[in-house]
């Protein structure tokens, strides 16, 4: 069923509002485990997915069968006869016509490349070497029912490696997944950094667990970035304001701290893209300035939309985030260090949850005295209230860097960027032993 | 294109699995009907052996096999195996009649009558649907369907949002089992309470199903081979308590089948007898690999050309705990953090209950508990009742003397 056909049939339904989403994912995936090939995959999948909103209900389908006009027809009327008062509507939906594409500028399939990546990172004293490399080029096309057109084109590729040693029959295990638009990412992993890598999961494996308790902490981009996403940004998701399930959900009126948290798809990070996934353009929002909330992260559903995303054509697009960071301060990291008495520099974020509360993790630290920094330790959780996080800050980093992520809600993961500053925040809960 | 031609024909040992699908999901938001979302997919996946190599590419329409058979000819991971399993089970039905679109709409709009004031209430169901087809070059065919329902509720209070799902093959169930775990939920305490020190803590049954995965891991062939998991040498030692673990592929959970996606006929089997750890499980490739039988467990997603997984998983044990002083963790963060290869743990309890004599006296949360799996498992003891969560028939996981802070 081409799209002329879709579109005019679309057009005659008894309903209010509709929209077509077009999308082909070309995929090359390959996992390698100490230099041997364990799968590699390329993909090249299509889809398509429509929604229409009647009787205010929003009702979707999906299917890779583009050109069965029988079984979208027959879903289609199906979805229209489902009935249902409900409050759904999508008000000033987009009419953007336009053409947006980055070229890829990696490889189609880089196996010669990764099996050198995987040979670097090896050692007679690294037991195990783990090498995933994914790339992605996402192309997508958004037609609705207001006359909007669009045609967008996002290349994205990511390699995560994993090292592990065993010391005394247990195994210590060292992660880091980074990631780039269009620049080929093994291109960025120098020999440098891969040495530095091996030494520190040797070192790792004889280091200890930092002591639980309250500490004063700095903690690295990676986890700036984690918090700013994880506290803060899926606190603004206009779909978790209205159910009430916000973590700041009561606080909005008052000054959180006295943070700046940027949400902006228009830089070119992970999470870059000019149009949304509902064809509205994307535009750099503050999330909060000065402590004070200012934006929320809206999708046509529920809100003025410029934020509403999807992982595929198999799913509606709820508010999600793009690149999402806090804004720089004033302190050198030699300052930050320098202002705790006891506590630890916490480094390298393996992800993050929240609810009311936030819990991260990291795969290292370094104790902290007397503002000097002392001995190597593990990794280790700290957790706190999302609220009561903001007036810890006492310390803002001068230099940004930003980190490839991915982001999980509802079953939907998307990539995006994170990150910041480093961060001094003060009396922060340690797990540990 | 007629794949079964297509199929007998190919110079090389090759196998086409088909799923069809279709899922409807319908969302309420207070009452209301949200968003109502239908899925309808058929992949066919091949997998061929090829010049030593094992590769693997699907489609999602019978034009393209061809380009997908010279697809998986050109990329493939090295496989010293010759042929696939040969398929010899016959079809099998699994469909439940007690299951609809209409079942489903009707589970979606029950009023549960919280007992609490609630800001807002999501509720999300889902219908699942899928049948299987094998063809390979011995021109076997197996065919079986399945369906099972899905229930997610989602409250906002005042000072917490609480949530609860779960699958089941029988939608009354999951009305029973969904009313029952939220309002325990709902009598959690508002005042919170510090605890410290060595704690019993009681994994509240969708905790103890994301424990017990983390534990599962443990089990797969591939990592023990490659000695890349805390449990590689666990194998014939008790490592888990009293705790027996059973896989029966024919229990009415919803991981029932009969083949795993190898075509390897799947058996009931224990997996963990007494706390002893019995043996790892394989897929059809990883066993060839490590010359190896498979186990049957050869279960993966169609981006993967092979991996390991379970289906049904029921668990029993000796030692039965009665919740007199515990701390009971209703949510529990961080289990993506946990890192299954070496076996460390940090994971935060959200939302817990610290009960005292039988009885809830405060809210825990903010809890840290690090330490690593085996030390976690080796005092595990469980509750009394048995409930079914997803593909698991357990008790609730009790953690023994856990440090918390």
């Amino acid at each position: 069923m081409d799209i002329d056909n879709v579109v005019a049939y679309l057009d005659k339904l008894p309903i209010d509002y509709w929209d077509v989403f077009y999308e082909r994912k070309k995929i090359f995936e390959v996992y390698l485990m100490n230099g041997s090939l364990k799968d590699v995959q390329g993909v090249d999948k299509s889809g398509v997915g429509i929604r229409i909103i009647s009787n205010g209900v929003e009702k979707y389908f999906s299917t890779e069968a583009i050109n069965d006009g029988n079984i979208i027809k027959e879903e289609i009327e199906r979805l229209v006869r489902v009935d249902g008062n409900g409050k759904a509507k999508i008000e000033n939906s987009s009419k953007e016509k336009g053409r947006y594409t980055i070229k890829p500028d990696f490889p189609e399939e880089p196996l010669s490349e990764i099996k050198e990546l995987c040979h670097k990172f090896s050692s007679e004293k690294i037991n195990n070497v783990e090498i995933a490399y994914e790339s992605m080029i996402l192309e997508r096309e958004f037609i609705n029912s207001n006359g909007a057109h669009i045609f967008q084109s996002i290349p994205r590729n990511r390699v995560a490696y994993f090292l592990s040693v065993i010391e005394y029959g247990k195994v210590t295990r060292y992660y880091d997944a980074i990631g780039e638009l269009n620049k080929f990412i093994i291109d960025g992993l120098d020999d440098e950094t891969i040495e530095e890598r091996k030494k520190l999961v040797q070192k790792l494996a004889k280091a200890r667990h930092p002591k639980a308790g309250t500490y004063d902490v700095v903690i690295d981009e990676s986890l700036t970035g984690v918090l700013a996403h994880e506290a803060y940004g899926h606190s603004f998701e206009s779909d978790l304001i209205e159910r009430k399930q916000s973590a700041l959900s009561d606080s909005f009126d008052e000054k959180i701290g006295n943070i700046s948290i940027v949400d902006d798809p228009t830089e070119k990070c992970f999470g870059h893209f000019k149009y949304d996934d509902e064809g509205m353009r994307g535009r750099k929002r503050f999330l909060i300035k000065d402590g004070m909330f200012l934006e929320k992260i809206e999708n046509l559903r529920f809100g003025r939309g410029g934020s509403g995303r999807r992982e595929s054509y198999e799913d509606l697009p709820i508010p999600r985030m793009s690149n999402t960071y806090f804004l720089p301060g004033d302190y050198s990291d030699e300052e930050l260090i320098g202002e705790v008495k006891d506590g630890y520099f916490l480094l390298d974020s393996i992800g993050g949850q929240v609810m009311r509360s936030f819990q991260f993790t990291c795969q290292y630290s370094y104790r902290i005295k007397n503002g000097e920094i002392k001995e190597l330790c593990r990794g280790t959780t700290f957790t706190g209230d999302v609220r009561k996080a903001a007036e810890m800050i006492d310390g803002v980093g001068k230099e940004r860097i930003m980190r490839a992520g991915r982001c999980e809600k509802d079953e939907q993961t998307i990539p995006v960027g994170i990150g910041g500053p480093k961060l001094l925040l003060r009396k922060i809960q340690l797990g540990g032993v | 294109m007629n794949i079964e031609k297509f199929i007998n024909h190919v110079p090389d040992p090759a196998q086409i699995r088909i799923i069809e699908g279709r899922e409807m999901k319908y969302e309420y938001e207070d009452g209301y009907l949200s968003n109502v979302n239908s899925k309808y997919t058929k992949t066919y996946y091949i997998r061929v052996i090829h010049d030593g190599k094992l590769g693997s590419a699907y489609c999602y329409s019978e034009d393209q096999i061809k380009d997908m058979y010279e697809k998986a000819c050109k990329n493939g991971v090295p496989f010293s195996g010759r042929d696939f399993p040969e398929v010899k089970e016959r079809g099998k039905s699994y469909l439940e009649k007690n299951i609809s679109y209409e079942t489903l709409r009707e589970l979606c709009e029950i009023d549960f009558e919280w007992p609490k004031k609630v800001l807002s209430e999501r509720r999300i169901g889902k219908y699942y649907e899928s049948s299987l087809s094998f063809l390979d070059n011995h021109g076997t065919e197996f065919f079986s369907d399945g369906n099972y329902v899905y229930l997610n509720t989602e409250i906002a209070l005042e000072d917490r949002v609480i949530s609860y799902e779960n699958a089941s093959l029988n939608p009354n169930y999951l009305v029973e089992d969904i009313s029952n775990n939220i309002n325990e939920m709902l009598e959690v305490p508002k005042t919170p309470i510090k605890v410290s020190g060595k704690q019993d803590v009681v994994l509240f049954i969708r905790e103890t199903a994301n424990f017990l995965d983390l534990v599962l891991n443990g089990l797969h062939g591939d990592y023990i081979e490659e000695k890349n998991t805390w449990s590689w040498d666990k194998f014939g030692k008790k490592v888990f308590s009293d705790i027996t673990v059973v896989e029966d592929p024919n229990a009415k959970l919803i991981e029932r089948t009969i083949i795993d996606d190898d075509g390897v006929k799947v058996k009931k089997k224990m997996l963990i007898k007494d706390g002893t750890f019995l043996t790892p499980v394989y897929d059809y490739f990883t066993a060839k690999k490590y010359d190896k039988e498979s186990t049957g467990n050869g279960f993966f997603v169609p981006d993967d050309s092979h991996g390991i997984d379970f289906t049904n998983i029921i668990v029993d044990g000796k030692e039965k705990y009665d919740l007199e002083n515990c701390i009971v963790a209703y949510d529990i963060m961080g289990y993506h953090t946990c890192d299954e290869n070496s076996g460390k743990i940090t994971l935060g309890i959200s939302l817990g209950a610290l009960v005292k004599r039988g009885e809830m006296k405060g809210l825990v949360r903010d809890l840290n508990i690090v330490g690593s799996i085996e030390d976690l498992i080796k005092n595990a003891a469980i509750t009394k009742e048995k409930k079914m969560f997803f593909r698991y028939h357990t008790p609730e996981l009790v953690l023994r003397g856990v440090k918390v802070a």
